[in-house]
């Protein structure tokens, strides 16, 4: 599975919709409950599932799933 | 501030929670059914406690002391000081522990005094219920931790009104055999992420402070109510507990496998599985225990301890318990405790 299909599995869970389609390019603004407590659930989901760490200042500014795939593989990578 | 102090010890714990329940179901018409289920999910929260219009912290950190003073074998005339942390007083003055030295009936000798903490309450009440009992002057001292969040937020507020419940506690500390490593601090930057903003005397009770505001997430709150920015408190959380976490271990000589609990302040189920994630340890040590009460801010260590100990949870051989709160301030603390030879009473509602 890539990385946008496990993320789209992420999504779908945290967001509680089996509908749900990611692209690389969805941001906060194209997903309605996209709030700041859908931001810590993802950020949480995708590090346990992952098993990578966050850096404190990329918590916040994951808001689009392009960066989020970016930054895992930084994370894997490193 | 990192400070060693010896000769303590925790003697009992009791902790008191309002009788009336509100499961977060009961918000589906308000909120909506896949936003309750979202965050029951994330959160960890399925029902909150919540106080009657009449009660408060105090009332519930009374019952608590009383439990003590009734079913746990601690003498009244044996106290000679109580601290009442909290952000819900009962008066802007006076202090809420004079209040309850009279209602209580303790001596009219005792020091009586108040904290404002919330998230970090029970390490901060601990750490000056230790230096009042190192200080030479006192014996046994009562901690009261307890809040009432539930009335500080707004009821259209849904990013907190779910996840805030109000309890009691009362803890006895006096003079022992144990040493505790206290570590305390804070960043005042970051007061504004985590406060009532209006009714005190910077921003005085106005209409302006009373009047409801809708932000950018949909949630509707006026200055006079509690508001939190989960992000930055979380960013707060994640920052500073493992690194004090760390330096308390250090300090002790022990490593994360000799920890037997890691009994922490209580947010959400996300925070705690973020710090083990970065603390490496499974999440069975960091025990998740506000399904049903939600976020009780001071009172939330104390009332994990007794929740643990009333769903049979053995304190018997936990030498060594972490003991951590962070949030409103910011501030944090974190100190080891044993509890082999504690009192820890059953839960109690009212």
């Amino acid at each position: 599975m890539d990385k946008l299909s496990e993320l789209q599995e992420i999504f779908r869970d945290i967001f509680d919709d089996e509908s749900l389609v990611l692209t690389y390019e969805t941001s906060a603004n194209d997903i309605e409950d996209w709030d700041s407590l859908a931001q810590i659930s993802l950020v949480v989901a995708i590090e346990k599932h992952f098993k990578i760490k966050f850096g404190i200042n990329e918590i916040a500014t994951l808001k689009n799933v392009g960066e989020m795939i970016e930054v895992i593989n930084n994370h894997l990578e490193g | 501030m990192k400070i060693k102090i010896e000769g303590i010890q925790v003697s009992a714990i009791a902790a008191v929670l309002p009788k009336n329940i509100v499961p977060i179901d009961s918000y589906k018409g308000l909120f909506g059914e896949k936003k309750i289920n979202r965050i029951k999910k994330s959160t960890g929260v399925e029902e909150v406690r919540v106080v009657d219009s009449e009660m408060t912290a105090s009332d519930l950190c009374y019952e608590a002391s009383m439990k003590l003073f009734t079913q746990g074998n601690i003498d009244k005339n044996d106290i000679d000081a109580i601290i009442f942390v909290s952000i819900s007083p009962d008066y802007k003055a006076p202090a809420t522990a004079i209040i309850l030295q009279d209602r209580l009936g303790l001596n009219k000798e005792v020091v009586a005094m108040d904290l404002t903490f919330g998230c970090s309450a029970y390490i901060y009440g601990l750490y000056q219920a230790s230096v009042l009992i190192k200080a030479g002057g006192c014996k046994k001292v009562l901690l009261c931790n307890g809040d009432t969040q539930s009335k500080m937020v707004n009821d259209r507020d849904r990013s907190m009104k779910m996840l805030v419940g109000d309890a009691g506690t009362a803890t006895v500390v006096e003079k022992g055999t144990d040493d505790a490593v206290f570590i305390l601090g804070c960043d005042g930057s970051g007061y504004d992420n985590l406060i009532i903003k209006g009714g005190g005397m910077r921003y005085p009770s106005s209409e302006k402070t009373r009047m409801d505001i809708e932000d950018v997430d949909g949630n509707i709150r006026n200055l006079e109510n509690l508001y939190m920015n989960g992000m930055e408190v979380m960013k707060f959380a994640l920052n500073t507990v493992p690194n004090i976490i760390d330096e308390l271990l250090d300090e002790l000589y022990i490593k994360f496998n000799e920890v037997s609990l890691f009994a922490m302040h209580q947010p959400n189920k996300m925070i705690l599985q973020a710090l083990c994630i970065r603390l490496g340890i499974t999440e069975e040590k960091m025990p998740v225990g506000l399904q049903k009460t939600g976020n009780t801010a001071s009172a939330s260590i104390p009332l994990l301890l007794v929740m643990l100990r009333t769903s049979n949870f053995d304190f018997s051989s936990c030498k060594n318990i972490i003991a951590c709160g962070f949030g409103i301030g910011l501030s944090y603390g974190c100190v080891n405790l044993n509890l082999t030879k504690t009192l820890i009473l059953p839960i109690y509602e009212i």
